[in-house]
């Protein structure tokens, strides 16, 4: 769901590119919150991802012309050769199939003489192509559309087939007369000949649809429910029950439940419809949607457990989970966790049982007391949860993550991980902090963010390559530590929720955070340290950036003293102007540049301090106060990691930095510092040249008349403002 | 007084407008129709020419085909939950190894039937389905190499009420046809000859089914002298007439009275109690007859005198020398 939102979201934001592309590169960020949880049906892309959750059809048949040909033709080739070939593509091969050179094992099969199975898949995209284009009931193939074929005769050529593919053309009948509107035709195809194909055969599924439909269109609605039903199609099975219709969803379910207990469709019905109530929390920056629970769904609860109850249900863990699911969302919790512990005690297949627990970890993070015990028993909810994860990565889990958007963004795409997420960075760690536990709540979080990435150890981006003097942007993949490092690229340890952590809970506890990395208390920490990312120049860095940040300069030069200078290649910020230059002034080596500023203060303050010329001791300060003001303003990459292009997500927004209280008591001292050092300049020549130099003419004419720098002053008043 | 003046000037110019308009109602650009010669109706919904059929065509001279493509129907479309004009009927054509080729000296007419009820459902959006219409038959002839389109014609049997909506359509058709300097023809049944014609560039009068099928009390459906008789005296429509004749027969079958339906071989009809089958055929004598009065009340067709339909089944009934004079040109 929360994938479609986001194609949706980026297509439209790509149609839109031309009138505001300053969003070219924007797309939904939902909040931890915001991942799906409730769970009855394993929407997992395949691995391979031939086939979508919504292709199930497609898959069936392709699998029916793997045992029709030969069971070493892999899926994907027939998949293309069916489904993916325009019928040009296939008319071209059709011409010429005998000298097939291609790759594809199902062409090439077909190219040894299949004619009767060749015949038949050019109809049939023929079939497709002449629906495809008649989108008016006026269409007809003219020569210079292309087409080869009317609907009429698609239909009767169809029904004239008599050969082993007869079933195939019986649909292609349908297909076709479908879009004719000969609805009554269908139908009556279909209880002559195509209703007597065996229930498993795949093209009478393909068949069912078309036919409710038609009996849809002739106002015989309870046999297009029926049909609908057998195709396991439920939203038109509700949509089409004209005649005494369910008021809802629940409704339905209720009415098949009567009838059949144990139906397999029911998961797909609860998923889509518990999915509703679920809030996804797009996008981070909106209040998360309230009230999302409806009487409905409410309903539910009351059929769930009735359901529950009665017994006639195999999976009863099921109805129990999904009533307490959705009590639980309705503000509930304690009520949640009892049903929850019914299902726990009911009979529930392994998948059911596995969300059970999935949600008996969510709950216990809502509800119990964080003391110790509940740490111990979080550890251990925490590897079970770990190993889930490490075990159950597929392919398409691994592109997605090495890709990375998806992850940052909270889409919902693997379960285990998006539900470690959930719980820790949604529910554990807010509760963490509040109980005081936040070097805990941070090893934590970072763990939720870098547990999968570690995992994968891979990232695929485009790199900007310059070949033959041509900028190029190649695919390249990577470790993650390369990756990192790359100094090309954006690193993404600076915008996630880790980082939103530890950059905003306080610099004590982010040094006591990188002491507990350094060294670790215990299994549990090393567990947790174990699955995040904790490079110490990283942390480092981030503690000594928040040393800067709180004028602490002495600590700044003991945390950046031990990062490398390599380490500027994992940042995503740089500086380009000298911090000690009143005028805006290109900075001459912009290496080490944290460090370097911190040790300078720090000389600084030692100068301050021990000089005892006053002249000496002003000028110190006006350096110092004046490398103060452009560390929070113009040469902020010394005290943040903000306003860069090398940042990516939600992080650093919600962050006011203009008024943080760090920035305003550095601005504050600073021009402390700067009145201060004007009072102490015996030199009346320098004063006077500092005054100048920071633009304060009034001051330099009125005190300072007689000196070189006021006669100048005075001579340009015209020109100097502030004079 | 001089306020009255001004009133009744500005009435009488606006009326003069009025009329105006309605008078110099914009005619479409004519184009040149076809040369005089013999032609013959396709009726059916599959077109196969057979030996006969080539057969009949050569000896009788006939080089032009009008031939129904498709019939346009009301149609109730639940996604719109309303009627619309849709194609039906769509004739096919038999790939060439199946059938005759029709010689290249005969030139086909695509002809579509429009049900009344389908020109109800078009009112308000002729142009759509003028267009729509046009393009079909455009399309089809193309797709099935009919040669060199002149004409094309729309078969309707609008009425009084309808006929506003059916010119609209006809002159949309029109102004689309002239511009490839195609001509559009109508039929025109003998009701509609007291209308006045609408905008096109020619007509066919329809001189078969003059009489009421369902009636058990007529003589003849097909033809009648005496059901063609007054229409003739009323003739408003003023647009170049050809003549249709009908070649074909068929029994009517009725119980009790009642109209049951058409039987295609009314020698081979079982009949029960109650049963009766009027056979309807018209001799070439009851043609000639209604030839020589049509001729004598609205003159001799513009260009040519048309055969409903290339049957051989019907044809049969009919040696080659009445073809021969029923096509006869005084």
């Amino acid at each position: 769901m929360k994938s479609l939102k986001y194609t949706l979201a980026v297509s439209l934001l790509a149609a839109l590119w031309p009138a505001i592309p300053v969003l070219g590169c924007w797309g939904p960020w939902y909040l931890p919150k915001g991942y799906y949880m409730y769970r009855v049906v394993d929407n997992a892309e395949e691995d391979g991802a031939v086939f979508s959750q919504f292709n199930l059809n497609a898959e069936s048949n392709c699998r029916e012309w793997q045992h029709r040909t030969s069971q070493s033709i892999p899926l994907t080739d027939i998949y293309q050769a069916v489904y993916k070939m325009s019928l040009e593509e296939f008319e071209a091969f059709h011409n010429e199939s005998w000298g097939y050179g291609g790759n594809n094992a199902f062409l090439k099969w077909l190219s040894h003489g299949r004619w009767d199975e060749m015949n038949f898949l050019l109809f049939a995209k023929i079939t497709e192509d002449v629906r495809g284009r008649q989108n008016s009931r006026w269409y007809y193939p003219s020569m210079r559309t292309g087409a080869k074929m009317s609907l009429e005769e698609i239909v009767d050529q169809a029904l004239n087939y008599r050969g082993p593919l007869r079933d195939r053309y019986l649909l292609q009948a349908v297909r076709a007369m479908f879009s004719l509107r000969r609805y009554t035709d269908c139908i009556a195809l279909w209880n002559k000949e195509a209703s007597l194909l065996p229930k498993e055969c795949v093209v009478r599924q393909l068949i069912l649809p078309y036919i409710a439909g038609a009996e849809y269109r002739m106002k015989n609605y309870d046999k297009a429910v029926s049909y609908f039903y057998e195709a396991g199609d439920f939203v038109s099975m509700i949509a089409c029950s004209d005649v005494n219709p369910p008021a809802s969803t629940v409704e339905a379910i209720e009415r098949i439940y009567q009838q059949e207990p144990n139906c397999s469709h029911f998961p797909e019905m609860l998923q889509r419809l518990v999915h509703t109530a679920e809030p996804d929390g797009e996008f981070y920056w909106e209040e998360l949607d309230k009230d999302l629970v409806k009487d409905e769904h409410r309903q539910l609860i009351r059929l769930a457990v009735r359901i529950a109850q009665e017994g006639k249900a195999h999976n009863t863990a099921m109805w129990y989970y999904t009533a307490a699911f959705i009590e639980d969302l309705d503000g509930h919790p304690v009520e949640a966790s009892k049903l929850l512990a019914k299902a726990e005690q009911s009979h529930g297949t392994e998948f059911i049982k596995e969300s059970v627990k999935v949600m008996r970890i969510y709950l216990d993070a809502k509800l119990m007391p964080y003391n110790q015990g509940y740490e111990n028993l979080l550890f251990k909810q925490l590897q079970w949860l770990d190993q889930k994860i490490a075990d159950n990565i597929t392919p398409k889990v691994r592109e997605r993550t090495s890709e990375y958007y998806d992850l940052a963004c909270n889409i919902s795409y693997y379960y285990w991980n998006d539900m470690m997420r959930r719980i820790i960075l949604a529910e554990v760690c807010p509760r963490m902090i509040v109980s005081g536990k936040t070097i805990r709540a941070l090893q934590l979080a970072n763990m939720a963010d870098n547990r999968l990435l570690g995992l994968v150890d891979c990232k695929t981006y485009h790199k900007e390559t310059h070949v033959k003097g041509r900028v190029e942007w190649v695919e390249t993949t990577s470790s993650m530590s390369e990756f990192r490092r790359d100094k090309n690229m954006w690193s993404p340890d600076y915008s996630n929720s880790f980082f939103e952590m530890i950059d905003s809970v306080g610099i004590d506890k982010a040094i006591a955070y990188r002491n507990r990395i350094e060294r670790p208390v215990g299994t549990f920490d090393r567990f947790l340290n174990g699955r995040g990312y904790v490079d110490m120049e990283y942390i480092n860095d981030i503690v000594g950036t928040q040393c800067l940040r709180t004028m602490r300069y002495g600590d700044a030069v003991t945390y950046l003293g031990h990062i490398g200078r390599s380490f500027e290649s994992h940042l995503n910020t740089e500086i380009y102007w000298d911090p000690f230059s009143y005028e805006r002034r290109d900075i001459k080596d912009k290496s080490d540049f944290k460090y370097r500023f911190a040790r300078e203060m720090c000389m600084l303050e030692q100068e301050m301090n021990k000089t005892t010329d006053p002249d000496r001791k002003a000028e110190a300060m006006i350096r110092y106060a004046t490398g103060m003001r452009n560390s929070f303003d113009r040469c902020w990459p010394l005290t943040q990691y903000y306003r860069g292009t090398s940042y990516f997500g939600q992080v650093q927004e919600k962050r006011d930095w203009e008024n943080e209280p760090e920035a305003i008591r550095a601005k504050k001292r600073s021009t402390e510092l700067f009145k201060t050092a004007c009072a102490l300049f015996t030199n009346r020549e320098l004063a006077a040249e500092t005054l100048y130099e920071f633009n304060q003419y009034r001051t330099v004419a009125e005190k300072y008349p007689e000196t070189e720098i006021g006669q100048y002053v005075c001579g340009h008043c015209d020109n100097l403002y502030d004079y | 007084m001089i306020s009255f003046f001004r009133k009744s000037a500005f009435a009488v110019l606006l009326t003069g407008n009025l009329v105006a308009c309605g008078a110099r109602q914009p005619q479409p650009q004519k184009v040149e129709t076809h040369a005089i010669c013999n032609a013959i109706y396709y009726w059916r919904t599959t077109f196969e020419l057979t030996a006969v059929d080539e057969s009949f065509l050569q000896r009788h001279n006939i080089k032009r085909i009008y031939l129904r493509m498709f019939d346009v129907a009301a149609e109730f479309n639940p996604d719109t939950d309303s009627y619309e004009a849709v194609p039906i009927a769509t004739t096919r054509f038999l790939p060439d190894e199946f059938t005759m080729q029709v010689s290249k000296d005969i030139e086909i007419v695509p002809t579509v039937y429009i049900t009344l009820d389908a020109l109800r459902a078009m009112q308000g959006d002729e142009a759509k389905y003028a267009g729509l219409i046009v393009e079909r038959l455009r399309a089809m002839a193309s797709y099935n190499n009919c040669g060199k389109i002149r004409e094309m014609q729309f078969d309707c049997d609008w009425t009084a009420s309808t006929r506003a909506s059916y010119a609209k359509v006809c002159r949309i058709a029109c102004k689309s046809l002239h511009a490839d300097s195609i001509a559009l023809s109508t039929t025109i049944r003998l009701h509609q000859l007291a209308e006045d014609a609408p905008p096109v560039d020619c007509g066919v009068l329809m001189l078969y089914n003059t009489g009421a099928l369902k009636n058990p009390d007529i003589r003849n459906s097909i033809l009648d002298i005496d059901d063609v008789r007054p229409y003739l005296h009323k003739r408003k429509c003023d647009i170049p007439l050809d003549y249709a004749y009908p070649t074909f027969g068929w029994g009517v079958k009725f119980h009790d009275g009642k109209f049951q339906r058409i039987v295609t071989h009314p020698e081979t009809e079982l009949l029960g109690e109650g049963d009766t089958i009027r056979i309807e055929r018209p001799t070439a004598d009851d043609v000639l007859a209604v030839k020589t009065l049509v001729e004598k009340e609205l003159g001799i067709p513009s260009r040519c005198n048309i055969l409903y339909h290339l049957d051989k089944e019907q044809l049969k009934y009919y040696p080659d020398n009445e073809i021969a004079e029923i096509y006869a040109r005084r």
